[in-house]
């Protein structure tokens, strides 16, 4: 039975690739491999019965057992998969340490090339090592939880080496929770990872802590906070939050732009824009959002600005508008504005082109 | 008669897909099934003009280099698509304008064509940097001074423009298995995706 399914979902983890096989190695076509699908589930299961006895032994040795290579790494790839859908247990993690050391048998070519690249076909033990991570991360979390119920500021302190176990804890914060880590990290903003800034931005969007953020947060976490927070926060202080964001040099282009998704609807937003158009740094950005503007406002309004424009570099933006448009319209505004003896020689030249 | 013939090619076809293709989603840690575990967030396209610690959308890289080509001398766009589903397809021209070297012989030419595999996100990033770089420090007086004057370099950023807004469109999906519009090969794209337009945006 050809079980191209079963065998591409059990290799769907990352791989490094070699060019030898190694001694022993099994190498398999996944698109013509016969596989047992019911002695995988035999497998599979008397493998996790024995866990859930606390035989991790007994486990192990009948993944190992096989002397079919395939059938063992599927059915310890279906162990580890349904082990992540139970508590973790000394059992669960001790079979996980073990299949971490899972030998690697199996091998297929790698699919982009007909070279000598070898890729498992099962990465049994990169599984387990993940999943294991995954259940740290968790009681890390859990822990640190009931820290931040005590000495709030130093469990802050204490995560400044893994950001993800502060991040994790303030996702699945109870609100009682987050009011200690919120009057915490205003206290004492140098102490909070940055990462932990963007998480707390987005549970609790209050005034003190965007503008906290927006100090102390590296761009990076600062960037993803800009598509989701505008939409969850009154539009005037949306805003006035990415007016100011607008003003960095490393995350102004990305704040005018969520500026411009709320100038449909909002003159402050769409003033702000204008503001832009012909300053150096920001101006394409206040193009782009432009174009990017409802159909009926954009025209009419990049027209408005066409006519009050006096400076190249505001002629140039607006020209950008219009051409990152793509509609027919805009393409005969901007044949127009090509002509229009306002412009400079540069520009036209480039227009024409 | 004929309806139920073509219900059943329907039915059919509609069984041939699902078992040959199926959709996975990239995780950084979790593992399953439906999973390919990335090790590391996964990376989602991200608006801005300026350079990020990510990747940019191809709307802002396009935005980014229209920009650059309305505001430099040095920088000319230039669209030789259009791409399979239509859109404009960018070459850009990074040189002075005259075509000569400062001697008087004509420039010699060098071609970067990125991004024809439509989930490598980097190559863009990379093309569209070099661009950055040479038009913004124009007036160094230096090397770049120097290859502005002497050399014609023309760079497609995003050669599959289609590809690349399927896979930022879908960022942390793909498809893996047989593409149904290979149906010559019929294998050879696990870990591919972003079908778009037959041909075009396998990887």
């Amino acid at each position: 039975m050809i079980l191209l399914g079963l065998l591409l979902a059990a290799s769907a983890a990352s791989h490094a690739a070699l060019d030898t096989l190694p001694a022993g190695a099994v190498l398999i076509d996944p698109h013509a491999a016969a596989v047992d699908r019911a002695a995988v589930d035999a497998l599979a299961n008397a493998s996790l019965s024995a866990i859930a006895r606390g035989d991790v032994d007994a486990a192990l040795m009948a993944l190992r057992d096989p002397s079919d290579a395939v059938l063992a790494e599927l059915a310890a790839a279906r162990v580890i998969d349904a082990l992540q859908a139970q508590p973790g247990t000394r059992a669960t993690e001790r079979a996980l340490i073990a299949l971490r050391d899972f030998p690697t048998r199996v091998f297929r070519r790698h699919e982009e090339t007909t070279a000598d690249w070898f890729v498992p076909l099962v990465d049994v033990a990169g599984k387990a090592d993940a999943l294991l991570r995954m259940q740290q991360l968790s009681r890390d979390r859990d822990r640190l939880l009931l820290a931040l119920q005590g000495d709030a500021a130093a469990a802050i302190v204490s995560t400044t080496k893994d950001a993800r176990v502060l991040v994790a804890a303030i996702d699945a914060a109870p609100e009682h929770v987050l009011d200690r880590v919120a009057a915490a990290a205003l206290s004492a903003p140098v102490s909070m990872p940055s990462p932990a800034w963007s998480a707390l931005a987005r549970r609790r969007p209050d005034q003190p802590i965007l503008d906290a953020a927006l100090r102390f947060a590296q761009p990076v976490d600062l960037l993803p906070l800009f598509e989701q927070l505008p939409a969850r926060l009154p539009t005037d202080r949306a805003v006035a939050w990415l007016k100011r964001a607008s003003e960095s040099d490393a995350i102004g282009s990305a704040a005018l732009l969520a500026l411009g998704e709320l100038a449909a609807t909002s003159s402050a937003a769409l003033d702000e824009l204008d503001k832009h158009i012909g300053r150096a740094d920001t101006g394409a950005s206040a193009a782009f959002a432009l174009a990017r503007l409802p159909a009926t406002l954009r025209g009419p309004h990049i027209d408005a600005l066409i006519d009050k424009a006096t400076t190249p570099a505001q002629f140039s933006d607006l020209a950008l508008a219009l051409r990152l448009d793509h509609s027919d319209a805009a393409r005969e505004r901007l044949a127009r504005l090509a002509d229009d003896p306002r412009i400079g020689a540069s520009l036209a030249k480039e227009l024409r082109r | 008669m004929s309806i139920r013939f073509a219900l059943a090619v329907l039915a059919m076809s509609i069984a041939a897909t699902g078992q040959a293709q199926q959709l996975r989603t990239y995780t950084q840690s979790q593992v399953g099934p439906t999973f390919l575990t990335y090790g590391l967030p996964v990376p989602e396209p991200i608006e801005s003009l300026t350079p990020v610690d990510g990747f940019r959308s191809y709307a802002s890289l396009e935005a980014r280099l229209q920009s650059l080509a309305l505001s430099s001398p040095d920088l000319s766009a230039h669209d030789v698509g259009p791409t399979l589903q239509g859109r404009a397809l960018w070459a850009y021209v990074v040189s002075d304008e005259n075509g000569v070297d400062v001697e008087g012989r004509p420039e010699a030419a060098f071609f970067i064509n990125a991004n024809t595999h439509a989930r490598e996100w980097a190559a863009p990033e990379v093309s569209t940097g070099t661009v950055e770089r040479l038009v913004e420090l124009a007036d160094d007086g230096g090397i770049n001074r120097y290859l502005l004057d002497n050399t014609r370099l023309v760079i497609i950023p995003v050669h599959n423009v289609d590809g690349l807004l399927q896979t930022q469109r879908f960022p942390t999906q793909v498809l893996v298995g047989s593409d149904p519009d290979f149906p010559m090969t019929g294998r050879a794209t696990a870990a591919c995706g972003a079908r778009t337009c037959a041909g075009w945006t396998r990887c």
